[in-house]
């Protein structure tokens, strides 16, 4: 019996990575999402086999949540895959650690970076050297329950309207729906709410690579957030607690509130998960500003040590400019990058994902520039936002005391 | 009479409360998606079997009967290697008198204390030395070299729980260690190697950290890992494929665990220990 | 097998110098180390290298993501010191293992002594309880578990009904989160449960018919020979439960989705680990923070092995340490 299992899973085994033979290369691509993703980015690789009948794709994929630590392990082990999808909050980190490739010497040969926006293509270089490429757009947005909010006999919010009239209008809805749902789902555990506050001001979180936000900044940030919670305008402490990024988790969906701030490419996933009608709202202004930009909702890199830099650049290429990848990749990552390929899609685009469109090309003008990558242990503070608003949520913590730990482990982590 | 009708309706209270969240599964394995997300009551009211449609071919290129078939090869294959290498290390350590025995049993304890995530990273490395990333090796082979310590630990309980007189006499009639521990030892402590066998099955099945870990290509994922693909922030509504899988999943380990458990008692009634 | 043995060797007794084994080819010594072979060829292959290296980390500054930078104590002394998130981590993980252990342990023992007849069903009753134990702790228990204590759960409509009107998401509460997952995890007691009954099978019968003779009541049945006949099993289970509990990950990482939350009210000590290691690349502290666990564990180990010998009694009469 262990002799069979042991020549079954000899058999199993895979052979010498990236072996080259009768001419062919084999090249790993790896990225995060679940099963429906999956399935049409295999798609769009095997057009890209037909295309480019040398090379062979493996692919591998991961839910989220264990993407890091199992590219992480990979690195230590020395096995990273050819082609990655990088999150935006390790990408100076990898970059810095050597992990992935300079992909300069390729930009205007293999890689053709001229269809896409110039800031949004500088936002993945460290160090003036092109080492990542951003694979998709999305932006920042308020998700509302239209369906319920006119049930309620309430106006939809409009865009340019400020943090007091948002706070106002939530309140109402709190108070209309006699606590059924609240307005508003508090945004102080969410880092890229702070971020876009941070703009709202005239400044931002970060500059050379150190943090530039104070401890005022973030009080103001967690005082009004508080505010919204206390006044009722916004979620309970334990609501805002479910908030952990999974769609069946976010208090709009479960119908706990009506307005939820998330990134307009999970527009698609909101929608699909009820029957009422949402729409898109920009953010809330101060001062006529919205914080919000065009963000790279990942990045793709190459790894430094692959042997098959070429193929792996050819592909990343490919998924970021062939407007095959376009239609069959789909929006679940966000916007297309290449604008021309960007604008043919978006003419015949339907339903939830023409949403999605309009909402983007509604803002386009007000869109801000896309900020450099963040530096290293961006990652760890997004985290540590969510713990430390949660201490403020439940009453553990006063804002003030609150933001200053933040910004003492913050030094700690930031640019380490 | 009573006192067995009592006994009986006492278990099936408490059963009934205990096996609640599992009706709460199996009933949302049937649900279509909008009542997932908004029902309180656990029974669907309209059944579908939609759930396990869609989950058995939700990812491209596999359908979750590869995942099913790579997770029993796996565990099958850990089950062997337990059984035989923490046997025959439990019995030497109950059994055998050598030079460091205690050092070398204080060494194996430890190795239960060490908490494997901190360990993986260098066993990585070891393993992709090898070549054997992406491959089931790093899942099955460390059982046949004993790293379990928990069942090495389990069976040596056992032995020891064997009175010494059966190897005594075993060893007057010329039989040596080997003989005793297979004659002798083995078919006594066969409820211990049930559990073995059971637990091994079911904490491999079960286990997902490690799995992805090693393995790569969707076609050698495991049930576990698998699963866990349904929840992605990407999407949604995949709660019902998930727990019709889920539910799935659970059938073999149930029914593995249904046939052999009963082997616990019959073990123990063929062991002769009664009387 | 073993009676014929027995009856064999009472009839064999002779006088005269007993030999180990007529063979005589191996002294007494060798034998062990034979039947080693696998743990050795495991321990040096798997295990030995990997426990050393965590341990060289642990004095080092390791990102997974280039080579470790040797620190010293400065991880150790960062745990005690400046990490209140690590202390707190530590709290809660031992509040978790003084409730669960005892509790899980309790339930798995009284489950089982019930179900130890010969009674028809009495499998499919094991098998039954055993269910919990079967789905492990992965994302749909999560699910389950945040549908039953969640906002308009199972439990609020059933206090509800008892007339308790609350909208409490327990899951979310960080005075119940933790208990919540106690919950769970005593939820799933099968293991110990499976344990107990073949340790409570192996009991001879005629010891508890001889001291019905004498007029002994199901209590006093109990503690004298249920749990003294029982008790290296109960040792057994007791210091594995333990180590478990210190080592809880994924209850706390599935429920909490890896965030030790509401407020950290369920950051257990491994899943802090986890998310230095892991999430926060800070290998190093992690490897530091795996030793000191394995420092309280092994205290506790060492503790309870030496107590053992006063209230554990085995066939072989304990002739080792």
């Amino acid at each position: 019996m262990a002799a069979v299992v042991l020549t079954m899973t000899a058999a199993c085994g895979s052979g010498n990575p990236g072996a080259s033979s009768n001419g062919k290369v084999t090249i790993t691509f790896a990225w995060w999402g679940n099963a429906s993703r999956a399935k049409a980015t295999v798609a769009a690789i095997d057009l890209f086999e037909k295309a480019n009948p040398t090379v062979t794709v493996d692919t591998e994929y991961t839910p989220f949540g264990s993407y890091d630590q199992k590219i992480a392990t990979q690195a230590a082990g020395g096995d990273l895959p050819d082609l990655i999808t990088v999150d935006r909050s390790v990408q100076n980190e990898y970059a810095q650690r050597g992990m992935l490739a300079d992909l300069t010497p390729y930009v205007g040969s293999t890689l053709q970076l001229s269809g896409l926006n110039s800031a949004f293509v500088a936002s993945g270089q460290t160090g003036g050297r092109q080492y990542a490429v951003p694979m998709a757009q999305n932006s920042q947005s308020i998700v509302v329950d239209e369906t319920r909010v006119r049930s309620l006999g309430l106006a939809m919010p409009q865009p340019g309207w400020t943090w007091s009239q948002w706070q106002g209008w939530a309140q109402q809805v709190t108070t209309k729906s006699h606590g059924k749902y609240y307005g508003f789902v508090d945004p102080g555990t969410l880092w890229p709410a702070f971020q876009s506050w941070e703009i709202q001001h005239g400044t931002s979180l970060y500059s050379n690579g150190k943090t530039h936000f104070s401890v005022a900044d973030l009080t103001s940030w967690w005082a009004t957030c508080s505010q919204l919670r206390t006044s009722g305008a916004a979620t309970n402490a334990q609501l805002t607690a479910t908030v952990d990024g999974l769609p069946d988790d976010e208090p709009l969906l479960k119908g706990h509130a009506v307005a939820e701030w998330d990134w307009d490419s999970l527009y698609t996933m909101y929608a699909a998960g009820t029957t009422d009608k949402l729409t898109l709202v920009s953010l809330p202004t101060v001062n006529g500003k919205t914080g919000m930009f065009a963000q790279p909702s990942m990045m793709l890199g190459v790894s430094a040590s692959t042997p098959h830099k070429a193929q792996a650049v050819e592909l990343l290429d490919f998924l970021i400019n062939s407007p095959t990848a376009a239609t069959t990749l789909g929006t679940s990552r966000g916007l297309f990058p290449n604008l021309q390929v960007r604008q043919s899609m978006a003419g015949g685009a339907t339903g939830t994902v023409a949403t999605v469109y309009s909402y983007e090309a509604a803002n386009a003008s007000i869109l801000g520039p896309t900020p450099p990558a963040p530096p290293k242990g961006d990652g760890q503070l997004l985290t540590l936002m969510q713990a430390m608003y949660q201490k403020v949520a439940f009453g553990q913590l006063t804002p003030a005391a609150a933001a200053q730990q933040f910004y003492s482990q913050a030094q700690g982590i930031i640019g380490q | 009479m009573t006192r067995k009708a009592i006994w009986h309706a006492g278990l099936i209270v408490v059963l009934v409360v205990i096996l609640y969240p599992v009706v709460w599964m199996i009933g949302t394995s049937f649900k279509p998606a909008q009542e997932i997300i908004s029902a309180v009551s656990p029974w669907p009211s309209h059944w579908t079997v939609q759930n396990y449609k869609a989950g058995w071919i939700a990812n491209p290129g596999v359908t979750f009967g590869t995942f099913f078939a790579n997770s029993i090869i796996v565990s099958l294959g850990a089950v062997a290697g337990n059984l035989i290498a923490c046997s025959l290390t439990a019995y030497a350590f109950a059994r055998l008198r050598f030079r460091f025995r205690g050092l070398f049993f204080a060494l194996m304890i430890v190795t239960i204390l060490l908490p494997y995530h901190v360990l993986i990273v260098p066993q990585y490395a070891i393993f992709r030395s090898f070549g054997w990333v992406n491959t089931f090796l790093p899942l099955i082979v460390p059982k046949f070299l004993a790293t379990d310590a928990f069942f090495i630990f389990l069976m040596v309980q056992f032995m020891r729980g064997v009175p010494p007189e059966l190897d005594e006499a075993a060893r007057l009639d010329g039989c040596g260690p080997y003989r005793t521990f297979w004659h002798i030892m083995l078919p006594l402590v066969r409820p211990a190697l049930i559990t073995t066998a059971i637990f091994t099955f079911l904490w491999t099945w079960n286990d997902y950290f490690t799995q992805l870990i090693y393995l790569n290509s969707t076609s050698k994922f495991t049930v576990p890992v698998g699963l866990g693909l349904f929840i992605d922030q990407s999407g949604i509504a995949d709660y019902g494929p998930m727990m019709a899988m889920s539910m799935l999943a659970l059938l073999p380990v149930f029914l593995f665990f249904l046939a052999f458990q009963r082997l616990i008692v019959e073990g123990i009634a063929a062991a002769g220990v009664k009387g | 097998m073993s009676v014929s043995f027995r009856t064999r060797a009472v009839a064999r007794v002779r006088p005269g110098p007993v030999r180990a084994g007529k063979r005589g080819t191996r002294s007494p010594g060798t034998a062990g180390y034979i039947f080693l072979i696998p743990w050795f060829a495991g321990f040096a292959l798997f295990t030995l290298g990997p426990m050393v290296f965590s341990l060289y980390l642990s004095f080092t500054n390791y990102t997974l993501l280039s080579a470790p930078q040797w620190v010293g104590l400065a991880n150790y002394r960062r745990m005690f010191t400046s990490d209140p998130r690590y202390i707190h981590s530590l709290e809660v993980t031992v509040q978790y293992v003084v409730v669960s252990v005892p509790l899980k342990l309790a339930v798995a023992l009284a489950v089982a002594l019930v179900l130890n007849r010969r009674r028809r069903g009495s499998g499919l009753y094991r098998s039954l309880f055993y269910i919990p134990s079967l789905l492990g702790t992965s994302v749909s228990v999560a699910l389950v578990w945040r549908a039953i204590f969640g906002e308009g759960g199972t439990l609020d409509s059933t206090l509800k009904v008892a007339g308790v009107h609350t909208s409490n998401i327990w899951t979310e509460d960080p005075r119940w989160a933790l208990w919540t997952l106690v919950l769970l995890v005593v939820w799933q007691f099968g293991a110990p449960m499976v344990i107990f009954l073949a340790g409570l099978k192996q009991i001879s019968q005629h010891l508890y018919d001889a001291a019905a003779v004498d007029g002994a009541n199901w209590w006093r049945r109990f503690v004298s020979i249920t749990v003294p006949m029982l008790s290296p099993v109960i040792f057994f289970n007791l210091m594995l439960e333990l180590v478990g509990a210190f080592q809880a990950f994924t209850p706390a990482y599935i429920i909490s989705g890896g965030l030790g939350g509401p407020a950290d009210s369920t950051l257990f000590y491994t899943l802090y680990m986890y998310i230095m290691g892991f999430q926060n690349f800070e290998f190093g502290y992690a490897s530091a923070m795996a030793w000191v666990l394995l420092a309280i564990v092994g205290a506790c180990t060492a503790l309870m092995f030496r107590f053992a010998r006063s209230w554990v009694f085995y066939a072989d009469d304990g002739d080792r340490r």
